[in-house]
């Protein structure tokens, strides 16, 4: 046997898109040896849909990403050619940010990303079976024979796994349009037992840039100053793009409808559940009768091509159709589609079969993030990359777990939420999923997750270094604020009135006066004596939303507080519901089947009501006693 | 999420000593303000103060009134040797249904929540306090409510609470749904947030639960029944309306004054009320020290009670007796009735009139046996506040958890309100928004967020 077929990896991931990147850079940098396999090297990080990265809830997951030193904001800052801030007329627990980007120069960036990271060796491979040892994975073994070994596997083949595209009633095995489907892995998933189901999503046609009349369309600019994803400075100087809106119409409307029977959707032969929150426009049409027009952004894919995305018209009609349905809207009389639109069915594995930490509860080492599990967005994929990556280091390195509380990241949501809950339709990130929403911002990822990122390695010593001056000087004014007192006095309430705010008659602490509703930190200034020339406008801003949620904010974490107690009651892995009096059978089925880690998640399992969490409370305090009881007698000298 | 799960961190109290007649009831305070609280309602007497684990002489006051409740015994005892593990403190009041509610009513205004069922015990367990075969006990103990929970809950189900609750809550989800989908989906060319449609939607439903919680002491009524005192001047014939009400010759009657001393308690039950009365000793000016011993006590027992019956007499003249009389009984729920009908008029009505004002009194003849219907029918509409029994479809609140929820809920509601009127951030309205469907929540179940978002994507064509 040659000295090369006894390499073994300590990772391997498989596929290269957001979720496989993030994992592969995650444990290279807390240094395993790391191997991805993808069936195209060209598509390492490719935006298959929308060119854009962020938005409300999703945007939140990218600074977490980057607050934990993963690559997905720094990529998105690089690759973007439009910055917008959204809802910034509104708090800044709400405040998310978005942008378009380069698709090529975002995938471009990604795969430097990988090649430049000396832990990773890239192969272009088609996982097609796993190699298992016992009760654990113990490898790959690909379409071409090859076989690869390793400590833990990452899996993260998209919508790869028995992928089906529909194009009106033609059907093509593929996972992306022009690419193969992975149809022996779905194979794979059953014979080690997992449950699998089918989801659907879609794409709209893409647009040639030089057949739209522009002038007849509204603009929509990015924003003039633009903030970038990544916590690390850095300004963003690049020239950005225009996007612009059209509509449909009544005519659009009808050319759809008189086109159903076409609709792979509508005639039976999708059986995938596709998102209500990103519906095709022929559901549009059929399920808002009322509406007599729809949104439609035309998005530039990137610097360097002419071709569009149009951004609320995903398809499955037939290509004429398409053709003449778009044909309909104003600025579009004469568009040319340069590739159709399509919906995609395929396989995802019931993520309830996963742990916490993205582990497979059914064969240990083997770790699953990404479409994969039931979710959509390039954001949701890459937060569990992150995440799965992570523990897959972590075991190899013989560590503890990583996991995300609800409270302390959106990442811990979508993770709870996927393992705790399942999908039944693909999963996106909203923030009113988030119990604690005004904790969990954008502004504060890296006061949130700096130090646990550190922590485990992943964030470098300098960008936590950044994170904690940042700190610092946040809660040190905060403590100005708190102590500095305004006096009354002519002058001072005379600043007051001018600024519209009422006068003061005794002596007041400038956070007091800042608590004041309509009042800025920038109007702090103006009666601020000893006004820090220091602070930012962006930290300035994330004072006046600390003091001005201060109440609340409290109340959130007093609730957090209140309820970490069980989630920090651990339920051992080989507990006995069926054994417990005055648990109904359902219940017993359901908590089996799920195995909840702590009580805390076991409680958030559909179905399970109060009085069966205090049972189970009971019982988990009696078998923990008899344990210890055990130990103290096989401890005692016999 | 935060009814799902036990709250440990709250001080909660319960009555602790069985419903109904007795003595002495216990009310017990657990959790860490359980000393705090106590201190704020129980005046130890003279210097003594509070000592740990020493049963203390002394009054039970009404912090937002300053009175005196009762004459009381506290105790309070330290974490963590404690029946639950958690500070304690103990109030031994007198029992019956009056003091003990009231004491309980004046512990939730100070922040305690009313204990759940098993909930001490609950805790106790929690806490490390119990051995195992204790434990199971506990077990069973729990899963035996967990049954009749269901019950309670299959009941509540096919009536009309739930289906009343879940109705306002699914009020309250339309307007958080469309606050939630202009925070979500910015960009969506959705409605921008009409402010006057959400209030007038949140201002229906504050309406509808203030008459629910204005009904729950209708509803307590019906359940718990009613504390009622006859008073009047000697030999008006309150003993002879007495045995009229219960149709039989319980109370001795004689035509000498004062022939009633001691207390006579019945129940009666007037149109679905179960009424507790007491018969007292008439009142009048008196040399008797025994009488006059009872004289006092039957205007404390008035002040005490519910429901006050005044018997006035038509033969004699209206006196500064009965208006003492009527004015003790003005604190309170009352009816005047006007016995011995079949006499001769001394009464003077006009001076009645000046007295009661529209208030009519009802007029019998306690002897002839007249006029008694009347009475039975004005008792139940004095304090059922209407001349019907609400029929079984009309919704009122029993249950004191469930009123506390709704008061919860809409106090979170009109906080709402408030801040809208502010035009405070939508996330900060959401908070109040979810905290309320959360109070209503703990009635009937959980709203979840599939629920949330169920709404939205049904009401805004979301799909960028």
């Amino acid at each position: 046997m040659s000295l090369l077929s006894l390499k073994k990896y300590e990772v391997i991931v498989i596929g290269a898109g957001h979720a496989g990147c993030e994992a592969a850079l995650a444990a290279a940098r807390m240094d395993c040896t790391t191997l991805v396999l993808t069936a195209n090297i060209d598509t390492i990080g490719l935006m298959s849909c929308n060119p854009s990265i962020g938005g409300v809830g999703k945007g939140h997951l990218v600074k977490e990403i980057d607050a934990l030193g993963g690559e997905m904001g720094k990529a998105a800052d690089t690759a973007a050619i439009q910055f917008r801030r959204l809802n910034t007329r509104k708090g800044a627990a709400v405040q998310a940010t978005r942008i378009q980007a380069d698709r090529q120069s975002y995938r471009t960036y990604m795969k430097k990303a990988l090649e430049s990271e000396p832990n990773i060796e890239i192969k272009q491979a088609m996982v097609e079976e796993f190699l298992v040892d016992g009760k654990k994975v113990a490898g790959v073994k690909t379409a071409l024979g090859e076989k690869f070994f390793s400590d833990t596997l990452v899996v993260t083949p998209g919508t790869f796994p028995g992928g089906l595209i529909h194009i009106g009633l033609t059907r093509i095995s593929s996972g992306r349009a022009g690419e193969a489907a992975a149809g022996a892995i779905s194979n794979s998933f059953a014979d080690l037992g997992f449950t699998t189901g089918r989801l659907k999503t879609g794409t709209p046609p893409r647009f040639d840039g030089r057949t739209i009349e522009w002038d007849k369309l509204e603009r929509q600019d990015g924003d003039e100053d633009p903030v970038p994803f990544s916590f690390s400075p850095g300004k963003i100087t690049t020239e950005q793009m225009p996007c612009y809106i059209t509509y449909t119409n009544e005519e659009t409307h009808r050319v759809i409808n008189e086109n159903m029977d076409k609709s792979p959707l509508y005639s039976g032969l999708i059986k995938g559940i596709g998102p209500r929150y990103c519906p095709s426009i022929e559901d549009k049409v059929v399920k808002f009768p009322d509406r007599n027009r729809h949104q439609i952004f035309l998005e530039p894919e990137g610097r360097n091509t002419y071709e569009i995305y149009p951004n609320g018209i995903s398809t499955s009609l037939p290509i004429e159709v398409q053709h003449e349905f778009s044909r309909t809207m104003e600025g579009l009389r004469n568009v040319e589609i340069m590739r159709p639109g399509y919906a995609v069915e395929y396989d995802f594995l019931d993520p309830t079969q996963l742990g916490t930490t993205l582990e497979s509860k059914l064969l240990a080492n083997i770790f699953f993030a990404g479409q994969v599990n039931g979710t959509t967005g390039y954001e949701e994929a890459a937060s569990q990359g992150l995440m799965a990556g992570i523990n897959a280091a972590l075991r190899v390195k013989g560590k503890d777990p990583f996991v995300l509380g609800r409270s302390e990241a959106y990442i811990g949501i979508l993770i709870d939420d996927l393992v705790t809950k399942g999908v039944d339709e693909p999963y996106r990130m909203f923030t009113s999923r988030a119990e604690y929403r005004l904790i969990l911002r954008e502004d504060n990822a890296d006061l949130r997750l700096g130090e646990l990122g550190h922590g485990i390695g992943l964030l470098g010593d300098e960008r936590m270094e950044e994170f904690r001056a940042r700190k610092t000087a946040l809660e040190s004014e905060l403590a100005r604020l708190e102590n500095e007192k305004v006096v009354p006095n002519e002058k001072t309430n005379r600043i007051l009135e001018n600024l519209g705010s009422q006068r003061i008659k005794k002596p007041q602490s400038l956070k007091e006066i800042l608590r004041r509703p309509g009042f800025t930190y920038e109007m702090l200034g103006f009666i601020d004596s000893a006004a820090n020339p220091d602070i930012s406008p962006k930290l300035g801003a994330q004072i006046e939303m600390e003091v001005k949620y201060e109440g609340y904010i409290k109340r959130q974490k007093e609730e957090v507080g209140k309820l970490q107690k069980f989630e920090n009651m651990k339920i051992p892995e080989k507990f006995e519901y069926g054994s417990i009096p005055g648990l109904s059978n359902e219940i017993v089925q359901k908590l089996s089947r799920i195995k909840p880690e702590s009580v805390g998640q076991a409680s958030r399992v559909s179905g399970i009501t109060p009085a069966a969490i205090s049972v189970l409370l009971v019982h988990i305090r009696k078998t923990r006693g008899l344990e210890q009881e055990a130990q103290l007698k096989s401890s005692s000298p016999s | 999420m935060s009814s799902l799960v036990p709250e440990r961190e709250s001080t909660i109290a319960a009555i602790s000593t069985p419903p109904g007649e007795g003595g002495v009831a216990v009310i017990r305070i657990s959790g860490g303000e359980s000393h705090s609280i106590a201190r704020k309602i129980f005046v130890p007497a003279g210097n003594s103060g509070f000592s740990e684990r020493k049963l203390c002489f002394g009054k039970i006051i009404d912090p937002e009134t300053g009175g005196t409740v009762d004459e009381a015994l506290c105790v309070v005892m330290s974490s963590p040797d404690t029946y639950t593990g958690e500070d304690i403190a103990e109030i031994h009041s007198h029992g019956g249904h009056v003091v003990p509610r009231k004491v309980l009513e004046i512990l939730t205004g100070l922040g305690a929540t009313l204990a759940a069922p098993g909930e001490f015990t609950q805790r106790a367990f929690l806490n490390g306090k119990m051995d195992l075969a204790q434990a199971e006990a506990v077990s069973d103990i729990i899963s035996a409510q967990t049954e009749q929970s269901l019950r309670y809950a299959e009941a509540q189900l096919e009536g009309t609470l739930s289906g009343k609750v879940n109705e306002l809550k699914d009020q309250i989800l339309d307007v958080l749904a469309e606050i939630e989908a202009n925070l979500d989906f910015p960009e969506e060319d959705i409605d921008p947030v009409a402010k006057n449609r959400l209030r007038e939607a949140s201002e229906s439903v504050e309406k509808e639960l203030s008459a629910l919680i204005d009904s729950y002491d209708t509803g307590r009524m019906f359940r718990d029944g009613v504390t009622m005192v006859i008073l009047g001047k000697p030999n008006v014939g309150k003993s002879s309306i007495l045995n009229c009400l219960l149709e039989t010759q319980r109370a001795i009657v004689s035509p000498i004054a004062g022939t009633t001393r001691d207390f006579i308690e019945e129940r009666i039950n007037v149109g679905g009320i179960p009424l507790v009365i007491t018969d007292t000793a008439g009142i009048r000016d008196t040399g008797d020290r025994i009488e006059r011993l009872g004289v006092e006590l039957s205007l404390k027992k008035a002040e005490e009670s519910e429901f006050v019956l005044v018997v006035l007499d038509q033969s004699t003249e209206l006196d500064a007796l009965d208006r003492k009389i009527l004015k003790t009984a003005a604190k309170k729920k009352h009816l005047v009735v006007i016995n011995k009908m079949d006499l001769e008029e001394k009464l003077e009505r006009s001076k009645l009139r000046r007295v009661l004002g529209r208030k009519k009194p009802v007029e019998t003849s306690a002897l002839a046996k007249e006029g008694i219907g009347r009475l039975r029918q004005a008792m139940f509409e004095t304090l059922a506040g209407s001349p019907r029994a609400s029929d079984a479809s009309e919704l009122v609140l029993t249950n004191l958890r469930h009123k506390k929820s709704m008061e919860k809920a809409r106090d979170q509601l009109r906080m709402f309100l408030e801040l809208l009127e502010r035009n405070e951030y939508p996330e900060i309205l959401s908070i109040e928004l979810r905290n309320s469907m959360n109070s209503l929540g703990e009635i009937t179940g959980e709203v979840t967020t599939e629920d949330l978002l169920g709404r939205i994507f049904s009401r805004f064509c979301i799909g960028k």
